[in-house]
């Protein structure tokens, strides 16, 4: 099998960062202060007129607390955008997981015959007995179950913030407080990826169902830029059954709505890594990862 | 004390190397958890790698074993044509040398016969190099005769290549077995082992031989090859639909054109009809046997055959039952013998087999059709689904394949098997009653078309049970199931159909087999040479396929149990597929492996084919295993 792994996750724009005026006033504000200080501090000052600033600018006493809170904003910032990214970074590598057991999936359930739907073709999914694309999605859960919100107020941030992107429709949240475990048995044993043995009670069941409701509503795949419900790449919407029979390759991709938590330092990475413009509301958005793996269709061997 | 902690607190030195440690040791937490990560994730894909690799190996192994053994079936329809020709040859070419001989006396003769003297003298010498050449070519194929012989090297070369054959399919899936655990093992994994999909799904002991079986196949089952050769002939000399038999047969028609004079033409095809005869070959057998074939369907393998049959008894079962448990429930579909708008073909006297049940009064419906039915002619047909009697049968039509659709008594659609082991089907005859519509077993609508297969007669006795010290009457009836596919006339070769009515009856059918011209050699060799088809009888297509499981111990490092209770054990299953891209015969040597998704454990999970688990827990676990799986 050969398969390649195409990151997805675009270069930082640090132009969208300068541009967005929410952060650029900010930045401004912040600059400004410390340049006060700093004046304030450091310029010589007029015998009379600033005595007392001057006395201020003596006095030695809470200069460590002074400096600690200079080094620590600046620290914490800091902190919390490696926090964020190390998270991101982490996302991708499940993405990157999800988008290869989702194309190893198409590579062989796309070219099986089916009661109803014959070889290389798959109904889109919202279509009566319609299994394939079912079993391709179902695939990619894994992956990113481990990486979704595990909390009900969480999960229901999250898609609320994904939905106000646009990349859910309009309809209402599902419910994560209180899920039906019956409809998500396999996205729950799915746990296994990071955990042993099979989590089918307690704490670990619900944080597992909530996880998997998640993921489910925050992972597309697309093989070849059509997704399951029949919308391409481009924008534009196709009917009928997909046909992949004379594909000689699929090119799997797999996109996931990450939910950027990390207080400021979500936002930050979510400008930076090119996000659209934040929704009023949304502290928490979530940003698109995507990743890509391309596969033959259906591994064989020849035994002679 | 107080100096020191005085001292510690004024002290404003490092403090911001605290800060940098902090945040230094908050950053390799994080590189920690990314590096965990991507452990955890390489790992599963190498494992679910691993497993592919298994399966597949597995299942290549198989491949070979079934073109091994197609490559044998070829062999031996080769070496069948051989002496089919080489016979014909032989016993041909005497006689046109005796043809010659009598043409060559005549034409020396006619020599001396005015004016049409000296073309005779011409065609007297004509006719002597004609057969002096032919007397080369029979000393030749004398000599070929003699290993064509039975025992001698064609035919032992036959046997000896269906031995070979017989212990590829010992001995293969075995190899495949081994051989996966060996791949896993060296691709990395703790363990790893690859189990053909019988040992799930149906027999194991069968599942432990490749899916092909000589039983019920003849040496008339080369026929169609030496004939029309096949997608396994395509190879240099063999035209489509041109067997070697059929291709020596036109290389020696041109060949005898330069002694058409001697008449070897319809000696040949004298001689090369019998041999074929002999070997149950020849196309009027044939075309009557097709013609009088029918759709076999047999539900617990989901296989379609051609069968011949007859009136027969398809078997019978007896249960003692009170009155009251008998009704009309337990039948989903009557017709009326007292519809007489059509004789359905039938004579009285077939009618008649099948008694009226009538005479048991209220007990027994005799004659309640079903409203919703379009009933065919008129006898008694029925598809019974009684739990007492278990005779089960209900099928809709238009499928084949192990996705069989059957519809159960909630008109839900079950897979083929399990209870169904009774179940056998006779279709598309001119002669069987079909139903088609919706019936009230079948609130949904789903059941499209029913055949009647099943014929009832049965015959009642009383007996007194006890029961609780009390004195109950029972009857014991006894269901004869007849199947009917032909007038009743038709003599059949033995079939599929014939074994499965021996199968079912323990030998008590009234089967009417024989076989002339399998009688006429019964003591050649041609007995003991059987092609290895596809084995129908037992699950052949799971047999077909090949589940990996696989697992690896990991150690994960220190700093994972900082972020989840890291796996001891990853593992992963994949399923590969035996098939064959140009047609999946054994006379056909494409067999290859692939992978496939994994619908084999769960399938096994969720029906009543092998594993059986409660429904919720079956759903669960069906599940898990399709998303651990990747599929």
């Amino acid at each position: 099998m050969e398969m390649g792994l195409a990151n997805g996750v675009t270069s930082a724009s640090i132009q969208n960062y300068l541009d967005h005026w929410l952060l650029y006033g900010q930045l401004s504000l912040g600059l400004a202060i410390l340049l006060s200080l700093m004046l304030m501090l450091l310029l010589p000052l007029r015998r009379g007129t600033f005595d007392r600033l001057r006395a201020f600018r003596r006095d030695e006493q809470a200069s460590a607390s002074l400096e600690f809170l200079l080094v620590f904003f600046p620290l914490l910032v800091l902190v919390l955008a490696v926090w964020q990214l190390a998270f991101m970074v982490n996302a991708q590598v499940h993405v990157g997981y999800a988008a290869y057991a989702a194309a190893r999936s198409a590579s062989t359930v796309a070219f099986t015959e089916l009661d109803n739907e014959a070889e290389g073709v798959l109904l889109n999914r919202n279509e009566p007995e319609a299994e394939k694309w079912q079993r391709i999605e179902r695939a990619a859960i894994p992956g990113t179950l481990a990486i979704s919100p595990g909390s009900a107020e969480s999960a229901g941030k999250a898609y609320l913030s994904t939905q106000a992107h646009g990349m859910l429709g309009d309809g209402p949240a599902p419910n994560f407080d209180s899920i039906d475990f019956g409809s998500l048995p396999g996205q729950i044993g799915a746990l296994t990826i990071h955990r042993p043995g099979m989590i089918l009670s307690g704490s670990r069941l619900r944080r597992a169902a909530v996880k998997a409701l998640y993921a489910q509503a925050a992972t597309r795949v697309l093989i070849n830029g059509r997704d399951s419900r029949g919308n391409l790449a481009d924008g534009n919407t196709a009917n009928g059954p997909y046909d992949l029979s004379s594909s000689d390759t699929l090119s799997v991709t797999v996109e996931y709505d990450f939910w950027l938590h990390v207080p400021y330092a979500g936002r930050m990475m979510y400008i930076a890594f090119g996000g659209s413009e934040l929704t009023s509301g949304i502290t928490e958005p979530t940003l698109t990862l995507r990743s890509t793996v391309v596969t033959p269709t259906w591994p064989q061997l020849v035994a002679y | 004390m107080a100096s020191a902690l005085d001292r510690l607190h004024y002290d404003d030195s490092a403090q911001v190397s605290f800060l940098a440690v902090a945040a230094a040791v908050c950053f390799v937490a994080l590189l920690a958890m990314v590096m965990n990560s991507n452990d955890i994730v390489r790992e599963r894909m190498r494992v679910q790698e691993v497993a592919d690799v298994t399966a597949l190996s597995a299942a290549t192994w198989q491949a070979r074993g079934l073109n091994m053994i197609s490559m044998i079936n070829v062999l031996n329809s080769k070496i069948l044509s051989m002496t089919v020709l080489v016979n014909s040859l032989n016993k041909t070419l005497p006689i046109v040398v005796t043809v010659a001989e009598v043409q060559e006396t005549a034409f020396q003769a006619c020599s001396a016969v005015p004016f049409v003297g000296p073309f005779c003298a011409v065609m007297a010498t004509i006719v002597t190099v004609q057969k002096n050449v032919i007397k080369v070519m029979e000393s030749v194929i004398e000599k070929i005769a003699t290993i064509t012989a039975c025992k001698k090297a064609a035919w032992t070369i036959m046997e000896g290549l269906q031995s070979a054959a017989e212990g590829v399919r010992q001995t293969f899936p075995s190899i495949a077995t081994v051989s996966a655990v060996a791949i896993a093992s060296e691709n990395g994994a703790s363990f790893g082992v690859a189990l053909n999909g019988g040992l799930i799904t149906g027999s194991p002991t069968t599942a432990l031989q490749l899916p092909v079986t000589s039983d019920g196949y003849e040496t008339s089952d080369f026929c169609s090859a030496m004939n029309d050769g096949g997608p396994g002939y395509v190879m240099e000399g063999y035209d489509n639909n041109q067997g070697p038999v059929r291709l020596g047969k036109k290389i020696w028609d041109i060949v005898f054109i330069p002694f058409f004079n001697l008449l070897p033409h319809p000696i040949f095809y004298g001689f090369y009809s019998f041999y074929m005869a002999q070997l149950g070959c020849t196309p009027d057998a044939q075309a009557e046997d097709n013609k009088s074939k029918t759709q076999f369907y047999d539900l617990p393998t989901c296989r379609k055959y051609n069968a011949s049959a007859t009136w027969r008894l398809f078997f019978s079962r007896t249960n003692w039952v009170t009155a009251g448990d008998w009704d009309a429930d337990d039948f989903v579909a009557w017709t009326s013998l007292n519809d007489n708008s059509s004789s359905g073909g039938l004579s009285q006297e077939e009618q008649d087999k099948f008694g009226d049940l009538g005479q048991y009064g209220e007990d027994v419906p005799a004659a309640e059709p079903q409203p919703e039915l379009s009933r065919g002619p008129g006898y008694q047909a029925l598809v019974t689904e009684s739990p007492l009697l278990q005779v089960n049968a209900a099928c809709t039509e238009g499928n084949s394949g192990s996705g069989y659709p059957l519809l159960n008594e909630a008109g839900t659609s079950q897979i083929c098997g399990s209870s169904f082991g009774q179940c056998r089907w006779l279709n598309s005859h001119p002669k069987f009653t079909r139903y088609s519509g919706t019936h009230s077993r079948n609130p949904s609508g789903l059941d499209a078309e029913r055949t009647g297969i099943y014929f009832l007669s049965e015959t009642r006795e009383s007996g007194i049970f006890i029961e609780n010290d009390e004195e109950i009457t029972r009857y014991r009836y006894t269901i004869y199931v007849w199947a009917l596919s032909s007038s009743g006339e038709k003599v059949l070769e033995g079939d599929d159909l014939e074994e499965y009515v021996q199968d079912q009856t323990n030998g008590s059918a009234s089967t009417e087999a024989s076989n002339s011209n399998d009688s006429a050699d019964s003591e050649s060799c041609r007995n003991r040479i059987q092609p290895l088809l596809i084995d129908k009888g037992d699950n052949p297509e799971n047999r077909m396929r090949y589940i990996a499981m696989v697992y690896t111990d990991i150690h994960p490092p220190f700093w994972s149990n900082l972020f989840n209770e890291p796996p001891a054990r990853v593992t992963a299953y994949a399923q590969a597929q035996v098939y064959n891209k140009l047609s999946e015969d054994m006379f056909t040597q494409d067999w290859r492996a692939r992978l496939e998704h994994s619908n084999l454990l769960e399938s096994a999970l969720s029906s009543d084919q092998g594993l059986s688990l409660p429904g919720s827990e079956a759903g669960i676990a069906e599940g898990i295993l399709g998303s651990v799986n990747n599929h």
